[in-house]
Protein backbone atom coordinates (compact mmCIF):
# COMPACT_ATOMS: atom_id res chain seq x y z
CA UNK A 1 0.00 0.00 0.00
CA UNK A 2 2.68 2.52 1.21
CA UNK A 3 4.24 1.39 -2.22
CA UNK A 4 1.32 2.41 -4.44
CA UNK A 5 1.30 5.21 -2.59
CA UNK A 6 4.71 6.50 -3.51
CA UNK A 7 4.23 6.26 -6.85
CA UNK A 8 1.29 8.09 -7.06
CA UNK A 9 3.09 11.00 -5.62
CA UNK A 10 5.54 10.87 -8.27
CA UNK A 11 4.06 13.28 -11.30
CA UNK A 12 5.31 13.78 -14.49
CA UNK A 13 6.46 17.38 -15.24
CA UNK A 14 4.57 18.62 -18.12
CA UNK A 15 6.85 19.36 -21.25
CA UNK A 16 5.63 23.08 -21.78
CA UNK A 17 8.60 23.61 -24.95
CA UNK A 18 5.81 22.62 -27.43
CA UNK A 19 3.41 25.27 -26.18
CA UNK A 20 6.11 27.22 -26.05
CA UNK A 21 6.96 26.94 -29.69
CA UNK A 22 3.30 27.55 -30.56
CA UNK A 23 3.16 30.89 -28.82
CA UNK A 24 6.27 32.04 -30.36
CA UNK A 25 4.85 31.33 -34.36
CA UNK A 26 1.15 32.72 -32.73
CA UNK A 27 2.51 35.68 -32.19
CA UNK A 28 4.44 37.33 -35.23
CA UNK A 29 1.01 36.12 -37.30
CA UNK A 30 -1.18 38.08 -34.71
CA UNK A 31 1.32 40.80 -34.76
CA UNK A 32 1.48 41.20 -38.61
CA UNK A 33 -2.99 41.59 -38.32
CA UNK A 34 -3.22 43.76 -35.53
CA UNK A 35 -3.81 47.59 -37.11
CA UNK A 36 -2.78 49.78 -33.99
CA UNK A 37 -4.19 52.80 -35.79
CA UNK A 38 -7.84 52.44 -36.82
CA UNK A 39 -9.14 53.83 -40.18
CA UNK A 40 -12.62 55.22 -40.74
CA UNK A 41 -14.19 56.84 -44.22
CA UNK A 42 -15.63 60.49 -44.46
CA UNK A 43 -18.54 59.93 -47.12
CA UNK A 44 -19.07 63.52 -49.53
CA UNK A 45 -21.17 63.96 -52.19
CA UNK A 46 -19.86 65.05 -55.34
CA UNK A 47 -19.43 68.38 -56.77
CA UNK A 48 -22.80 69.35 -58.78
CA UNK A 49 -21.17 69.59 -61.87
CA UNK A 50 -20.62 66.12 -62.14
CA UNK A 51 -23.90 64.83 -61.12
CA UNK A 52 -25.90 67.68 -63.33
CA UNK A 53 -25.83 67.42 -67.04
CA UNK A 54 -24.85 70.87 -68.62
CA UNK A 55 -27.75 71.60 -70.93
CA UNK A 56 -30.45 70.49 -67.65
CA UNK A 57 -32.39 73.40 -65.97
CA UNK A 58 -30.91 74.37 -62.74
CA UNK A 59 -33.60 73.92 -60.23
CA UNK A 60 -35.75 76.53 -59.19
CA UNK A 61 -34.54 78.42 -55.60
CA UNK A 62 -36.45 77.09 -52.48
CA UNK A 63 -37.50 80.64 -50.12
CA UNK A 64 -37.34 78.29 -47.15
CA UNK A 65 -34.30 76.87 -47.90
CA UNK A 66 -31.15 77.12 -45.60
CA UNK A 67 -28.47 76.96 -48.16
CA UNK A 68 -26.14 77.03 -45.87
CA UNK A 69 -22.54 77.48 -46.94
CA UNK A 70 -19.00 77.35 -45.40
CA UNK A 71 -16.16 78.85 -46.90
CA UNK A 72 -12.40 78.28 -45.88
CA UNK A 73 -10.07 80.92 -46.94
CA UNK A 74 -6.40 81.62 -46.27
CA UNK A 75 -7.89 84.39 -43.55
CA UNK A 76 -11.19 83.81 -42.72
CA UNK A 77 -14.18 81.20 -42.42
CA UNK A 78 -17.17 82.32 -43.09
CA UNK A 79 -20.83 81.47 -43.01
CA UNK A 80 -23.73 82.16 -45.69
CA UNK A 81 -27.07 81.01 -44.88
CA UNK A 82 -30.66 82.15 -46.88
CA UNK A 83 -28.83 84.64 -48.78
CA UNK A 84 -27.02 86.36 -45.79
CA UNK A 85 -23.85 85.71 -44.42
CA UNK A 86 -22.27 86.01 -40.54
CA UNK A 87 -19.11 87.89 -39.29
CA UNK A 88 -16.19 86.22 -40.82
CA UNK A 89 -14.41 84.17 -38.81
CA UNK A 90 -10.95 84.96 -38.94
CA UNK A 91 -7.66 82.84 -37.95
CA UNK A 92 -3.98 82.65 -37.96
CA UNK A 93 -2.46 79.81 -38.88
CA UNK A 94 0.20 77.64 -36.98
CA UNK A 95 1.75 74.83 -38.22
CA UNK A 96 3.36 72.13 -35.61
CA UNK A 97 5.76 69.57 -36.99
CA UNK A 98 6.88 66.23 -35.32
CA UNK A 99 10.41 66.21 -35.25
CA UNK A 100 11.94 62.64 -35.92
CA UNK A 101 15.28 63.54 -34.98
CA UNK A 102 14.28 64.50 -31.45
CA UNK A 103 10.65 63.05 -31.55
CA UNK A 104 9.80 67.06 -30.09
CA UNK A 105 7.61 69.39 -31.45
CA UNK A 106 7.91 72.61 -32.86
CA UNK A 107 4.93 75.09 -34.13
CA UNK A 108 6.18 77.79 -36.90
CA UNK A 109 4.00 80.43 -38.36
CA UNK A 110 3.78 79.65 -41.66
CA UNK A 111 3.65 82.97 -43.42
CA UNK A 112 7.57 83.05 -41.32
CA UNK A 113 8.76 80.86 -44.22
CA UNK A 114 10.38 82.78 -47.63
CA UNK A 115 10.70 80.03 -51.13
CA UNK A 116 12.66 80.06 -53.56
CA UNK A 117 12.00 80.02 -57.68
CA UNK A 118 11.37 76.34 -57.20
CA UNK A 119 9.21 76.43 -54.20
CA UNK A 120 11.62 75.28 -51.30
CA UNK A 121 12.10 76.96 -48.22
CA UNK A 122 15.20 78.85 -47.92
CA UNK A 123 14.59 78.97 -43.73
CA UNK A 124 13.13 75.26 -43.21
CA UNK A 125 11.88 74.52 -39.48
CA UNK A 126 14.69 73.89 -37.42
CA UNK A 127 13.90 71.02 -34.49
CA UNK A 128 15.11 71.61 -30.71
CA UNK A 129 18.25 69.54 -31.27
CA UNK A 130 19.46 71.69 -34.24
CA UNK A 131 18.55 69.81 -37.26
CA UNK A 132 16.55 70.88 -39.88
CA UNK A 133 13.25 69.03 -41.90
CA UNK A 134 13.82 68.77 -45.55
CA UNK A 135 13.56 71.83 -47.41
CA UNK A 136 10.87 71.11 -50.28
CA UNK A 137 9.20 68.37 -48.36
CA UNK A 138 8.83 69.52 -44.82
CA UNK A 139 4.80 70.64 -45.58
CA UNK A 140 4.27 66.75 -44.93
CA UNK A 141 5.64 66.75 -41.56
CA UNK A 142 2.92 68.75 -40.11
CA UNK A 143 1.39 66.93 -37.85
CA UNK A 144 -1.28 69.47 -36.61
CA UNK A 145 -2.71 72.56 -38.46
CA UNK A 146 -4.10 75.15 -36.07
CA UNK A 147 -6.55 77.93 -36.68
CA UNK A 148 -6.02 80.27 -34.04
CA UNK A 149 -8.91 82.81 -33.60
CA UNK A 150 -8.33 86.19 -33.82
CA UNK A 151 -10.32 89.09 -33.04
CA UNK A 152 -10.64 91.83 -35.54
CA UNK A 153 -12.00 95.36 -35.05
CA UNK A 154 -11.08 95.87 -39.18
CA UNK A 155 -10.02 94.11 -42.29
CA UNK A 156 -6.50 96.10 -41.52
CA UNK A 157 -6.59 95.55 -37.90
CA UNK A 158 -3.79 92.57 -37.51
CA UNK A 159 -5.96 91.10 -35.22
CA UNK A 160 -5.32 89.65 -31.05
CA UNK A 161 -5.97 86.12 -30.68
CA UNK A 162 -8.89 85.14 -28.39
CA UNK A 163 -7.98 82.72 -25.50
CA UNK A 164 -10.07 79.83 -23.96
CA UNK A 165 -10.20 77.62 -21.55
CA UNK A 166 -9.58 73.91 -22.32
CA UNK A 167 -10.04 70.68 -20.21
CA UNK A 168 -7.58 68.25 -20.18
CA UNK A 169 -8.74 66.32 -23.31
CA UNK A 170 -8.69 69.63 -25.71
CA UNK A 171 -12.31 70.34 -24.98
CA UNK A 172 -13.52 74.13 -25.16
CA UNK A 173 -15.29 74.77 -22.00
CA UNK A 174 -18.63 76.97 -22.51
CA UNK A 175 -20.53 79.04 -19.46
CA UNK A 176 -24.04 78.65 -18.72
CA UNK A 177 -24.68 81.57 -21.51
CA UNK A 178 -23.17 79.06 -24.06
CA UNK A 179 -20.13 81.80 -24.42
CA UNK A 180 -16.67 80.25 -24.00
CA UNK A 181 -14.71 80.72 -21.20
CA UNK A 182 -12.06 82.79 -21.25
CA UNK A 183 -11.02 83.41 -17.67
CA UNK A 184 -9.41 79.88 -15.60
CA UNK A 185 -10.62 80.75 -12.57
CA UNK A 186 -14.11 80.30 -13.48
CA UNK A 187 -13.29 76.73 -14.53
CA UNK A 188 -12.62 75.81 -10.71
CA UNK A 189 -13.63 72.24 -9.11
CA UNK A 190 -17.17 72.77 -8.35
CA UNK A 191 -18.12 75.29 -11.17
CA UNK A 192 -20.58 73.68 -13.98
CA UNK A 193 -19.70 74.05 -17.46
CA UNK A 194 -20.38 72.60 -20.68
CA UNK A 195 -18.67 71.65 -23.76
CA UNK A 196 -19.52 72.42 -27.67
CA UNK A 197 -20.82 68.39 -27.22
CA UNK A 198 -24.56 68.16 -26.89
CA UNK A 199 -25.98 67.92 -23.28
CA UNK A 200 -22.59 68.11 -21.78
CA UNK A 201 -23.20 70.16 -18.75
CA UNK A 202 -20.93 68.94 -15.92
CA UNK A 203 -19.58 69.86 -12.70
CA UNK A 204 -16.02 69.86 -12.29
CA UNK A 205 -14.35 68.37 -9.59
CA UNK A 206 -10.81 67.35 -8.44
CA UNK A 207 -10.05 63.90 -7.83
CA UNK A 208 -13.48 62.64 -8.19
CA UNK A 209 -15.43 61.19 -11.52
CA UNK A 210 -18.57 60.47 -12.24
CA UNK A 211 -21.94 60.81 -14.32
CA UNK A 212 -22.03 64.29 -14.50
CA UNK A 213 -18.62 64.82 -12.91
CA UNK A 214 -15.31 65.69 -14.50
CA UNK A 215 -12.32 65.05 -13.07
CA UNK A 216 -10.05 68.12 -14.40
CA UNK A 217 -7.24 67.22 -11.76
CA UNK A 218 -4.01 65.47 -12.23
CA UNK A 219 -1.35 64.71 -9.63
CA UNK A 220 -3.86 66.47 -7.08
CA UNK A 221 -3.35 69.79 -9.40
CA UNK A 222 -5.73 71.47 -11.55
CA UNK A 223 -4.70 70.24 -15.40
CA UNK A 224 -6.96 72.41 -17.29
CA UNK A 225 -5.15 75.21 -19.61
CA UNK A 226 -5.74 78.92 -20.95
CA UNK A 227 -4.89 78.46 -24.96
CA UNK A 228 -6.14 80.20 -28.52
CA UNK A 229 -9.18 78.99 -29.11
CA UNK A 230 -9.74 77.08 -32.06
CA UNK A 231 -11.63 78.73 -34.92
CA UNK A 232 -13.10 75.23 -35.51
CA UNK A 233 -14.47 75.72 -32.21
CA UNK A 234 -15.98 79.17 -33.25
CA UNK A 235 -17.21 77.45 -36.17
CA UNK A 236 -19.15 74.57 -34.23
CA UNK A 237 -20.98 76.64 -31.63
CA UNK A 238 -22.28 78.92 -34.56
CA UNK A 239 -23.35 75.81 -36.52
CA UNK A 240 -24.79 74.47 -33.57
CA UNK A 241 -26.89 77.20 -33.14
CA UNK A 242 -28.06 77.48 -36.44
CA UNK A 243 -28.63 74.09 -36.88
CA UNK A 244 -31.34 74.13 -33.89
CA UNK A 245 -32.56 77.56 -34.85
CA UNK A 246 -33.43 76.13 -38.35
CA UNK A 247 -34.33 72.44 -37.55
CA UNK A 248 -37.83 73.08 -40.14
CA UNK A 249 -35.83 73.46 -42.89
CA UNK A 250 -36.29 71.37 -45.81
CA UNK A 251 -32.41 71.41 -46.45
CA UNK A 252 -31.49 71.34 -42.34
CA UNK A 253 -28.98 68.11 -42.98
CA UNK A 254 -26.80 69.94 -46.05
CA UNK A 255 -24.13 72.19 -46.16
CA UNK A 256 -21.78 73.28 -48.80
CA UNK A 257 -18.06 73.19 -47.93
CA UNK A 258 -16.43 75.77 -50.17
CA UNK A 259 -12.19 76.34 -50.36
CA UNK A 260 -9.14 78.27 -52.24
CA UNK A 261 -7.46 76.03 -54.64
CA UNK A 262 -4.34 75.70 -51.84
CA UNK A 263 -6.54 74.40 -49.09
CA UNK A 264 -4.70 71.56 -46.94
CA UNK A 265 -7.09 68.78 -47.43
CA UNK A 266 -6.69 68.23 -43.40
CA UNK A 267 -8.47 71.61 -43.05
CA UNK A 268 -11.49 70.53 -44.87
CA UNK A 269 -11.67 66.92 -43.38
CA UNK A 270 -11.61 69.51 -39.39
CA UNK A 271 -14.55 71.55 -41.07
CA UNK A 272 -16.57 68.83 -42.05
CA UNK A 273 -16.03 67.15 -39.03
CA UNK A 274 -17.51 70.23 -37.03
CA UNK A 275 -20.16 70.15 -39.58
CA UNK A 276 -21.15 66.43 -38.89
CA UNK A 277 -20.97 66.94 -35.06
CA UNK A 278 -23.52 69.76 -35.36
CA UNK A 279 -26.12 67.69 -37.19
CA UNK A 280 -24.99 68.52 -40.96
CA UNK A 281 -24.76 64.77 -42.37
CA UNK A 282 -25.20 65.91 -45.91
CA UNK A 283 -22.20 67.66 -47.28
CA UNK A 284 -21.36 69.00 -50.60
CA UNK A 285 -17.88 70.59 -51.82
CA UNK A 286 -17.31 73.40 -54.36
CA UNK A 287 -14.59 75.55 -54.84
CA UNK A 288 -14.54 78.99 -54.22
CA UNK A 289 -14.01 81.40 -57.20
CA UNK A 290 -10.83 82.64 -57.91
CA UNK A 291 -10.33 86.48 -56.08
CA UNK A 292 -12.92 84.60 -52.56
CA UNK B 1 39.38 21.77 -7.87
CA UNK B 2 36.71 18.79 -8.29
CA UNK B 3 34.33 20.25 -6.04
CA UNK B 4 33.99 23.38 -8.67
CA UNK B 5 33.59 20.68 -11.71
CA UNK B 6 30.64 18.83 -10.25
CA UNK B 7 29.30 22.76 -9.91
CA UNK B 8 29.24 23.28 -13.34
CA UNK B 9 28.08 20.04 -14.39
CA UNK B 10 24.95 19.75 -12.90
CA UNK B 11 22.77 21.85 -15.40
CA UNK B 12 20.12 23.91 -13.63
CA UNK B 13 16.78 23.06 -14.60
CA UNK B 14 15.42 25.79 -17.13
CA UNK B 15 11.63 27.29 -15.63
CA UNK B 16 9.45 27.97 -18.90
CA UNK B 17 6.59 28.62 -16.62
CA UNK B 18 7.49 32.17 -16.40
CA UNK B 19 8.12 32.73 -19.94
CA UNK B 20 4.61 30.81 -20.50
CA UNK B 21 2.90 33.76 -18.10
CA UNK B 22 4.53 36.56 -20.13
CA UNK B 23 4.12 34.72 -23.54
CA UNK B 24 -0.31 34.25 -22.44
CA UNK B 25 -0.55 37.79 -21.66
CA UNK B 26 1.17 38.99 -24.43
CA UNK B 27 -0.95 36.88 -26.91
CA UNK B 28 -4.16 37.65 -25.01
CA UNK B 29 -3.15 41.74 -25.34
CA UNK B 30 -3.11 40.97 -29.39
CA UNK B 31 -6.04 39.07 -29.46
CA UNK B 32 -7.64 41.95 -28.08
CA UNK B 33 -5.63 43.93 -30.58
CA UNK B 34 -6.87 42.52 -33.90
CA UNK B 35 -10.32 43.52 -35.13
CA UNK B 36 -12.51 40.67 -35.21
CA UNK B 37 -14.18 42.18 -38.17
CA UNK B 38 -10.77 42.85 -40.18
CA UNK B 39 -9.80 46.35 -42.01
CA UNK B 40 -11.06 46.69 -45.54
CA UNK B 41 -8.64 49.51 -46.22
CA UNK B 42 -5.26 49.38 -45.51
CA UNK B 43 -3.39 53.26 -44.64
CA UNK B 44 -1.03 53.10 -47.98
CA UNK B 45 2.35 54.13 -47.81
CA UNK B 46 3.81 57.82 -47.87
CA UNK B 47 1.10 59.80 -47.01
CA UNK B 48 -0.63 60.98 -43.61
CA UNK B 49 -3.94 60.83 -43.71
CA UNK B 50 -5.88 63.36 -41.70
CA UNK B 51 -7.50 62.74 -37.84
CA UNK B 52 -11.18 62.57 -38.02
CA UNK B 53 -14.35 62.14 -35.29
CA UNK B 54 -15.81 60.00 -38.31
CA UNK B 55 -16.41 56.37 -37.32
CA UNK B 56 -17.74 55.09 -39.64
CA UNK B 57 -16.20 52.17 -41.58
CA UNK B 58 -16.26 50.73 -44.87
CA UNK B 59 -19.01 47.77 -45.56
CA UNK B 60 -17.77 46.38 -48.63
CA UNK B 61 -14.66 46.00 -50.26
CA UNK B 62 -14.24 49.42 -52.68
CA UNK B 63 -11.34 50.57 -55.53
CA UNK B 64 -8.88 51.78 -53.90
CA UNK B 65 -6.98 55.28 -54.94
CA UNK B 66 -4.02 56.67 -53.42
CA UNK B 67 -2.63 60.69 -54.02
CA UNK B 68 0.51 60.80 -52.28
CA UNK B 69 3.05 63.81 -53.02
CA UNK B 70 4.30 62.21 -55.88
CA UNK B 71 1.80 59.79 -57.80
CA UNK B 72 -2.21 58.93 -58.05
CA UNK B 73 -2.11 55.19 -57.73
CA UNK B 74 -5.32 53.32 -58.88
CA UNK B 75 -5.31 49.83 -56.67
CA UNK B 76 -1.29 49.88 -56.47
CA UNK B 77 -0.20 51.17 -60.15
CA UNK B 78 1.24 54.19 -60.69
CA UNK B 79 -1.74 56.45 -63.51
CA UNK B 80 -0.34 59.83 -63.08
CA UNK B 81 1.81 62.28 -61.36
CA UNK B 82 0.33 64.47 -58.72
CA UNK B 83 1.83 67.63 -59.89
CA UNK B 84 0.58 66.89 -63.59
CA UNK B 85 -2.71 67.02 -62.02
CA UNK B 86 -1.99 69.95 -59.89
CA UNK B 87 -0.46 71.46 -63.09
CA UNK B 88 -3.94 70.76 -65.01
CA UNK B 89 -6.27 73.84 -65.72
CA UNK B 90 -9.32 71.15 -66.45
CA UNK B 91 -11.04 69.71 -63.60
CA UNK B 92 -11.20 65.64 -65.45
CA UNK B 93 -8.12 63.94 -64.98
CA UNK B 94 -7.47 62.32 -68.68
CA UNK B 95 -5.24 59.61 -67.77
CA UNK B 96 -6.90 58.94 -64.32
CA UNK B 97 -10.52 58.90 -66.31
CA UNK B 98 -9.46 56.09 -68.87
CA UNK B 99 -8.20 53.77 -65.91
CA UNK B 100 -11.13 54.22 -63.73
CA UNK B 101 -13.54 53.93 -66.71
CA UNK B 102 -11.84 50.48 -67.13
CA UNK B 103 -11.91 49.47 -63.62
CA UNK B 104 -15.96 50.24 -63.32
CA UNK B 105 -16.79 48.32 -66.56
CA UNK B 106 -15.35 45.03 -65.12
CA UNK B 107 -16.91 45.78 -62.10
CA UNK B 108 -20.05 45.99 -64.02
CA UNK B 109 -19.63 43.22 -65.53
CA UNK B 110 -18.42 40.79 -62.28
CA UNK B 111 -22.03 42.08 -60.59
CA UNK B 112 -23.87 40.71 -63.85
CA UNK B 113 -22.02 37.50 -64.08
CA UNK B 114 -23.14 36.97 -60.42
CA UNK B 115 -26.88 37.91 -61.39
CA UNK B 116 -26.45 41.32 -59.63
CA UNK B 117 -28.01 44.29 -60.79
CA UNK B 118 -25.60 46.99 -60.92
CA UNK B 119 -28.07 50.32 -59.41
CA UNK B 120 -25.97 53.57 -58.33
CA UNK B 121 -22.37 54.07 -58.75
CA UNK B 122 -19.13 52.47 -58.37
CA UNK B 123 -17.83 52.90 -54.77
CA UNK B 124 -14.41 54.42 -54.30
CA UNK B 125 -12.19 54.74 -51.18
CA UNK B 126 -9.93 57.97 -51.69
CA UNK B 127 -6.58 58.21 -49.56
CA UNK B 128 -5.03 61.73 -49.53
CA UNK B 129 -2.41 63.26 -47.75
CA UNK B 130 -3.31 65.72 -45.07
CA UNK B 131 -1.25 67.99 -46.90
CA UNK B 132 -2.07 68.02 -50.32
CA UNK B 133 -4.52 71.08 -51.64
CA UNK B 134 -7.98 70.74 -52.46
CA UNK B 135 -7.42 71.66 -56.25
CA UNK B 136 -5.85 68.08 -56.38
CA UNK B 137 -8.78 66.38 -54.33
CA UNK B 138 -11.34 68.40 -56.32
CA UNK B 139 -9.88 67.25 -59.50
CA UNK B 140 -9.70 63.79 -58.33
CA UNK B 141 -12.84 63.46 -56.71
CA UNK B 142 -14.88 64.98 -60.04
CA UNK B 143 -13.14 62.11 -62.29
CA UNK B 144 -14.04 59.57 -60.11
CA UNK B 145 -17.84 61.10 -60.50
CA UNK B 146 -16.83 61.42 -64.16
CA UNK B 147 -15.74 57.48 -64.86
CA UNK B 148 -18.73 56.36 -62.81
CA UNK B 149 -17.84 55.99 -58.84
CA UNK B 150 -20.46 58.23 -57.90
CA UNK B 151 -19.82 56.92 -54.13
CA UNK B 152 -16.91 58.55 -53.02
CA UNK B 153 -15.09 58.30 -49.60
CA UNK B 154 -12.22 59.62 -48.28
CA UNK B 155 -9.75 57.67 -45.58
CA UNK B 156 -9.15 59.00 -42.13
CA UNK B 157 -7.32 58.03 -39.40
CA UNK B 158 -10.29 57.20 -36.43
CA UNK B 159 -9.72 60.04 -33.33
CA UNK B 160 -9.76 58.29 -30.42
CA UNK B 161 -11.58 54.90 -31.35
CA UNK B 162 -11.47 54.03 -27.57
CA UNK B 163 -13.60 56.80 -26.79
Amino acid sequence: MAKQLRKAEKQKEMDMLPVMALMTVLIPVILTMASFQKLAIVEVNLPERSEISMDSEPPPPDDNALNLTVAITREYLEIWARGGSLPREYYKEMWTFRCRSDGDTITYDPATFVYDDKGAAKNPPKCQDGRELDSEKFRYSIETIHLWALHKESEEDPGKIKMSVYSKTDSAYLDGNNEFITDISLARPGSTVATLAESSARRLACGQSAPGVEDICYDGKPAISLRPRSAYDELAKTLMMIHNRFVDSPDADNIIVLADDDTAFDKIISVMDRARDSGFFKINLAKLAAGG
Amino acid sequence: MARKVRQYGDMPQFSLTSMMDIMTIILVFMIKQVDSEGQLITAAENLVLPNSTSTKTPKEVSLGLVVDANWVLVDGDRVVETSIVAGQDTLLVAALDEVLKDKREIEKQAKIARGEADEGGGNIIVQLDKNMHYDVMYKIMATCGFSGFTNVAFAVNQLNPEE
